[in-house]
């Protein structure tokens, strides 16, 4: 060939990941009182908290699609829900205040084990006396956030990118024939970190979108102190780098934890929040400005023959669709009170008295005649697609789903909604004795119908 | 089952990263050339001649030494520096002249080159063009510097423990892209990269910081030919970041990069440089915080039934190895046939002149005390470390080759630097880039194949050296 300059590769564009949509988004602090009740461990001695590590949040985000209603994305630093009833206290009070439907609204716990209690039926517990007033004061809070969100969006770019952060490991630990939930070094764990970067059309950040899965076990009972675990030193640190909230998102996560956890001591959860924040940086980092993409340009012959991508600006798309499926799910032959008790006869009894009403408000209002559907939320925005469901699956849901899609950029969120809250295991989890397998109501294989159920939905929506 | 018995039935009870405690100190210099000097090395360029820093060249020393061996002293320098690509500038000029002023060993010495595109050569014959008068007094700075902060660091030596441990940052991009029928080096989106990053940190027995030493695959060539900056490239903005946070000397140790480079790349603003060095310090910072404390293992000590059946991970005193040694090993591969001047100037006769002569003064360089009748002898150096490998070349390896050595050898930590000490300065690329006819399968003078036998014989070599230490 005599002249190499009008070479050109196969593809000549690179685009990634973006959404254009009317977007806002907006943070309020809801610290509980000193003394309000936690008890997210059964092994904890005292269930109250002695005081504040970091600040516990709610973050909204509002998004106005061009042909459809406004919907919400909201997180707040708590654990998770034990049963509808709890759910709906709070939810059902967000969506009525909010003057939406159901299905507008993905209310997420961001799981932190060291946050307030979130059940509306403890008030004659210790600490329990504080849990209604400060649940209406969340939910006023939650509330205004949202309002902010809306009021305050303008036309977004939101650009989209998975990174990689290793704070998460595997903790299925196997012990002779029974699992404990233990760091386990020979099992790799899902690494990818999502991070959507919310820009105004000048280019200012308006917030940034972080769905990462590790269960914030950092803090555990020894631990008294209200905190969002890992979450909170993170977000301090991302956000005093881009000036904008930071809306976190626990992904699938319930074979994931930190390394370093079940600890008393709030310096590790901010160890823990800087592997991830530094991570979200770099994500961040890497990302090319808004609305912008390559284009491969010249070849130069140099040195060597160079191929040139230079940056140029395009429109983001701004298809949207939201979707609600419910899922089919089979049951696991259910124990009674009294089987429960002689299965747990021989461990403490606070610990067995927590293990068994958690058993039982799991059950209300998800089981309806013997059987279950399992709730899935799949909002399309842009490239990028946002598909949250109430329970704690393994972490295969969301490797899966990418797997499955590589054209789209997913996040992936447990703890979303309800009812559901509870353990999606793998068939291989309930071959062992293992916690997930008995806290969950699920039948093994109910995994890969909820799988196969998101990926037909995703596939559904619009191409891009 | 008691609870012992339990524990002891565990998957796993312990982790154990790798570890050294060692006799090391450390020292750096800033060798930032005078603004005018030829530092714009791009075929492309309009002029060499440099018009100001963008951030400054630093040269950064650090001595290893055993605690209980005869004590002889390893020196790791790095430098914010291309590449030699030259026996006479390199071992005769240079290192051979910085081992006898220390009184050790030619193989006692690494010296890593960043690879920056933005600096001045280091090679006196490549001191051609504008600016190139500036460079016979930059390269003595640079040596003398190189030779005082070795002392300097020999005067700092202390006892101290390094941890080692591997994160990720994809900072990196496959930068083959097919177009036509060849490869051209520039972003190729459809291929997967090596995010590997090795860290090693150093700090004294009461946990402060000594350095941290950070091994990364990734070409330096953000800044191109329209930039006329002297830089270290993304290296410094990393620098930055991480020195800010641990307040001591950052060691960049150039990885298999031979495929590698950034996603944003050839550009003229230095910005740019500093974005992709953020993701490499951020990516730094994350690893660190990830690390045990020093001379520390992790214990699976506690089962506890809470809500659910948890298991409980403790930090427990580790005893670091105290192993320090190196051995220099010889891989013998083909060559190709080797053209002559004629017959590449025949084969480039459309391209530029200027550029064929810099093509054929490079093919000339690399040969020397290299080719040996229908071979090569590419020298490899093996530092053990405590429990971690050191394992430097000067070629640039296609990444699959440290990635493949890592996979094969999961019990150490292993860093894997290329562009450190000569000869063989050329790519080692894999099979399927000769096939695709890619500037490195062109550039080097290995014939295809040579890259899956270093690799055979790196893996053994790993194996038998490591060996060696249980005697």
């Amino acid at each position: 060939m005599s002249s190499k300059a009008d070479l050109r590769p196969e593809n000549i564009l690179w685009e990634p990941p973006t959404a254009r949509m009317r977007a806002g988004m907006a943070q309020r602090e809801i610290n509980p009182p000193i003394g309000i009740r936690t008890a997210s461990w059964g092994a904890a001695k005292r269930h109250i908290a002695t005081g504040i590590h970091n600040a516990i949040t709610t973050t909204a985000m509002a998004v106005i699609p061009e042909d459809g209603p406004i919907n919400y994305l909201v997180t707040v630093d708590w654990g998770w829900w034990q049963g509808k009833a709890d759910d709906l206290a709070v939810r059902g009070e967000v969506i009525t205040a909010l003057g939406i439907e159901e299905n507008q609204l993905m209310l997420h716990l961001t799981h932190t084990h060291a946050g307030p209690t979130t059940a509306s039926d403890v008030a004659h517990e210790e600490g329990g006396e504080f849990v209604a007033a400060y649940h209406a004061k969340a939910i006023s809070q939650i509330v205004a956030a949202c309002i902010d969100a809306r009021d305050r969006s303008v036309i977004a770019n939101i650009t989209w990118a998975y990174g990689k952060c290793d704070l998460a490991v595997n903790r299925d630990l196997p012990c002779g024939i029974e699992d404990v939930l233990a760091y386990n070094p020979d099992v790799p764990a899902d690494d990818t970190l999502t991070v959507g970067r919310v820009c105004d059309e000048a280019g200012t950040v308006l917030g940034v979108v972080v769905n990462y899965a590790c269960h914030p076990t950092t803090l555990a009972w020894a631990n008294s102190k209200v905190s969002p675990d890992f979450v909170g030193e993170a977000r301090l640190l991302v956000q005093d780098q881009v000036k904008a909230p930071m809306l976190f998102l626990q992904g699938a996560s319930g074979d994931l934890s930190p390394r370093d956890g079940f600890s008393g001591d709030t310096d590790l959860a901010d160890k823990n929040g800087r592997i991830l924040g530094f991570a979200t940086l770099a994500v961040l980092e890497k990302m090319l400005p808004t609305a912008t993409r390559l284009r491969f340009t010249n070849t130069v012959e140099s040195g060597a023959l160079l191929g040139e991508w230079t940056q140029e600006p395009f429109n983001p798309k701004s298809s949207s669709k939201t979707l609600r499926i419910d899922v089919e799910v089979p049951l696991q032959k259910l124990p009674s009170i009294e089987e429960l008790e002689e299965r747990w006869k021989d461990i403490d009894a606070g610990a067995r008295e927590t293990r068994i009403r958690r058993a039982m408000k799991l059950r209300a209002g998800y089981i309806v005649d013997g059987a279950a559907t399992h709730p899935v939320w799949i909002w399309m925005w842009g490239d990028a697609v946002i598909v949250g469901q109430p329970g704690e699956a393994y972490s295969q849901f969301q490797t899966e789903l990418r797997r499955r899609n590589p054209d789209r950029v997913i996040s992936v969120l447990n703890c979303t909604n309800g009812p559901g809250y509870m353990y999606i295991p793998t068939p291989e989890a309930f071959e062992r004795v293992r916690y997930q397998a008995w806290q969950t109501l699920l039948a093994s294989g109910a995994l890969e119908l909820v799988i196969d159920a998101t990926d037909k939905a995703i596939k559904s929506l619009p191409k891009n | 089952m008691s609870v012992d018995e339990l524990i002891q039935s565990a998957e796993a009870v312990r982790v154990v990263p790798s570890l050294s405690r060692v006799l090391c100190g450390v020292a750096a210099r800033d060798i930032t050339p005078p603004i005018g000097i030829q530092s714009n090395p791009w075929g492309k360029s309009e002029s060499a001649r440099s018009t100001g820093v963008h951030h400054p060249l630093m040269a950064n020393a650090m001595v290893l030494k055993g605690l209980n061996n005869d004590g002889r002293e390893q020196f790791l320098v790095t430098l914010d520096i291309g590449w030699i690509g030259c026996y006479e500038c390199d071992v005769t000029n240079f290192r051979t002249r910085v081992v006898n002023e220390l009184g050790i060993d030619l193989d006692d010495l690494l010296v890593n080159l960043s690879q920056t595109h933005k600096g001045p050569p280091f090679c006196i014959h490549e001191a051609t063009r504008e600016g190139g008068e500036l460079v016979p007094a930059f390269i003595e700075n640079v040596i003398t510097s190189v030779i005082a902060i070795c002392r300097e660091a020999r005067t700092r030596i202390a006892e101290v423990d390094i941890t080692w441990a591997y994160g990720k940052c994809d900072l990196a991009n496959v930068r083959d892209l097919p177009v036509g029928e060849t490869d051209f080096v520039g972003y190729n989106p459809n291929l997967l990269a090596d995010d590997t990053l090795t860290i090693a940190r150093v700090t004294t027995l009461d946990g402060k910081s000594v350095a941290t030493l950070v091994n990364y695959g990734c070409h330096p060539t953000t800044l191109g030919w329209e930039c006329d900056l002297i830089s270290p490239d993304f290296v410094g903005q990393a620098r930055k970041i991480v020195e800010e946070k641990t307040g001591s000397p950052f060691f960049y140790l150039q990885g298999a990069c031979g495929n590698l480079g950034p996603r944003e790349q050839y550009v003229g603003d230095p910005t740019v440089a500093d974005r992709n060095g953020e993701i490499l310090g951020y990516a730094t910072l994350a690893t660190l915080a990830k690390m045990f404390p020093p001379a520390s293992e992790f214990r699976l000590t506690e089962l506890v039934r809470s809500g659910a059946d948890l298991a409980k991970w403790t930090l427990a005193a580790a005893k670091p190895s105290m192993i320090v040694k190196r051995a220099r090993v010889i891989v013998r591969m083909k060559h190709k046939e080797l053209l002559s001047e004629e017959q590449m100037r025949a084969n480039w006769h459309d391209v530029n002149p200027r550029i064929v002569d810099t093509r054929v003064q490079k093919q000339f360089g690399i040969r020397f005390n290299y080719v040996d009748n229908d071979h090569v002898n590419h020298p490899v150096w093996l530092w053990q470390i405590g429990d971690a490998i050191m394992l430097a070349h000067c070629g640039e390896a296609y990444f699959e080759m440290q990635q493949e050595l890592r996979r094969r050898h999961p019990e150490r930590v292993i860093m894997f630097m290329d562009m450190t000490n000569g000869p063989g300065y050329v790519y080692i690329p894999t099979r399927s880039a000769y096939a695709r006819n890619a500037y490195q399968s062109w550039q080097t003078i290995l014939a295809p194949g040579s890259f899956e036998e270093m690799i055979e014989f790196l893996d053994k070599s790993i194996s038998s050296f490591s060996k060696a230490n249980e005697n």
